[in-house]
């Protein structure tokens, strides 16, 4: 016997798409997994640029002048503070994304366990049906 | 002419009470087909009319509460978002049953077990010579507690542990005696948690993609 439920019943199968619980854990290990990936790549780089910028822009009032040395002074500013937040802030989130994808265990025995939640095609109005 | 003098008496008699009458046996004709199928339907839950999840965190002080409150804040959106139908259909809000500080205990745990169809739990946990110990308000979630339950024939199938050490002791280690006797002593299929020490934020983000991407199951 095959079950065949609609988008509206939290169970479908088939060409119905779907979930269960066991895909939603490996689901969710992914997004995690793609969050940390996308906040490695992106959020790194316009994070250092930003705190690079912001220290670059105060850097020289707070040595003084516009010589050349203040602006190199800027530029260390701009490396080392920006590295550092990077590094205390990201690197923070990162570690615990990693350290949460480490941790994640599922213990079952290949059982069929629907899911909660509506799967694909929205919030339609449901029914159900049964075939062998 | 008889016959057509009483067409109106010999309809009622001959039609219209034998049709009455196989009316409302209906029911009881059809009744065993009926059953069956539901009795097969009933082999893997819908979940439709009756969706609970029980959430519990047994110290809203501490850092775990945010994954409770993660995990809460996920079923109201979605209640907000598809939940709004109260018709003849599958798409009922889910149910909530929160039990946090005082109200987290073994007890509790065992009513969600026989009542809902999830339960989350946010809590701190050890490890131990003698396996996980799930902290709750009124004693340790363990082996030894579990052994003095009875069978619970209720509705639960997956548990979810926020909880560090609440499957194993880290590093690949996987202490599956909990989980067994969880399984054996309710109807619960899957258990999901963490073998070792989990970073609160880590296990909030995970437990938001969880619920919040696919479902709390």
């Amino acid at each position: 016997m095959r079950y065949y439920y609609s988008a509206g019943t939290f169970y479908s199968s088939g060409s119905y798409g779907g979930y269960n619980a066991v895909s939603s854990f490996h689901r969710a290990k992914y997004y995690l997994q793609q969050l940390a990936n996308d906040v490695r790549n992106t959020a790194v780089a316009s994070f250092i640029a930003l705190v690079g910028i912001l220290s670059a822009w105060l850097a020289p009032p707070l040595v003084g002048g516009e010589m050349a040395i203040t602006k190199l002074i800027g530029e260390l500013f701009e490396v080392i503070f920006g590295a550092a937040f990077t590094q205390a802030t990201i690197g923070y989130w990162l570690e615990a994304c990693e350290n949460a994808l480490s941790a994640f265990v599922i213990i079952d025995n290949g059982e069929y366990v629907p899911s909660m939640t509506i799967v694909g095609g929205g919030a339609s109005k449901g029914f159900y049906d049964t075939t062998e | 002419m008889l016959l057509w003098e009483y067409k109106s008496k010999l309809m009622v008699v001959y039609v219209i009470l034998p049709l009455m009458v196989v009316s409302s046996a209906l029911p009881t004709i059809i009744h065993p087909y009926y059953h069956d199928n539901t009795q097969s339907l009933r082999r893997i839950p819908t979940l439709g009319y009756a969706a609970m999840v029980g959430l519990m965190s047994s110290d809203s002080k501490s850092e775990s509460h945010y994954v409770h409150e993660a995990v809460k804040e996920v079923f109201e959106k979605y209640n907000e978002y598809y939940g709004n139908y109260y018709g003849p259909s599958y798409n009922w809000p889910i149910g909530i049953s929160c039990a946090t500080d005082g109200a987290a205990t073994l007890g509790i745990f065992k009513d969600f077990l026989k009542y809902t169809d999830r339960v989350h739990i946010a809590a701190h946990g050890r490890y131990s010579t003698r396996g996980p110990q799930i902290t709750l308000h009124d004693g340790p979630l363990n082996t030894q507690a579990i052994d003095k339950w009875n069978k619970i024939d209720g509705k639960c199938l997956l548990v979810f542990f926020s909880v560090c050490h609440s499957l194993g002791k880290g590093d690949g280690d996987i202490y599956y005696p909990l989980v067994d006797k969880i399984k054996y002593k309710s109807n619960v299929r899957i258990v999901i948690g963490y073998s070792g020490e989990v970073d609160v934020i880590g296990a909030t983000f995970l437990q938001y993609t969880f619920g919040g991407n696919t479902s709390l199951g």
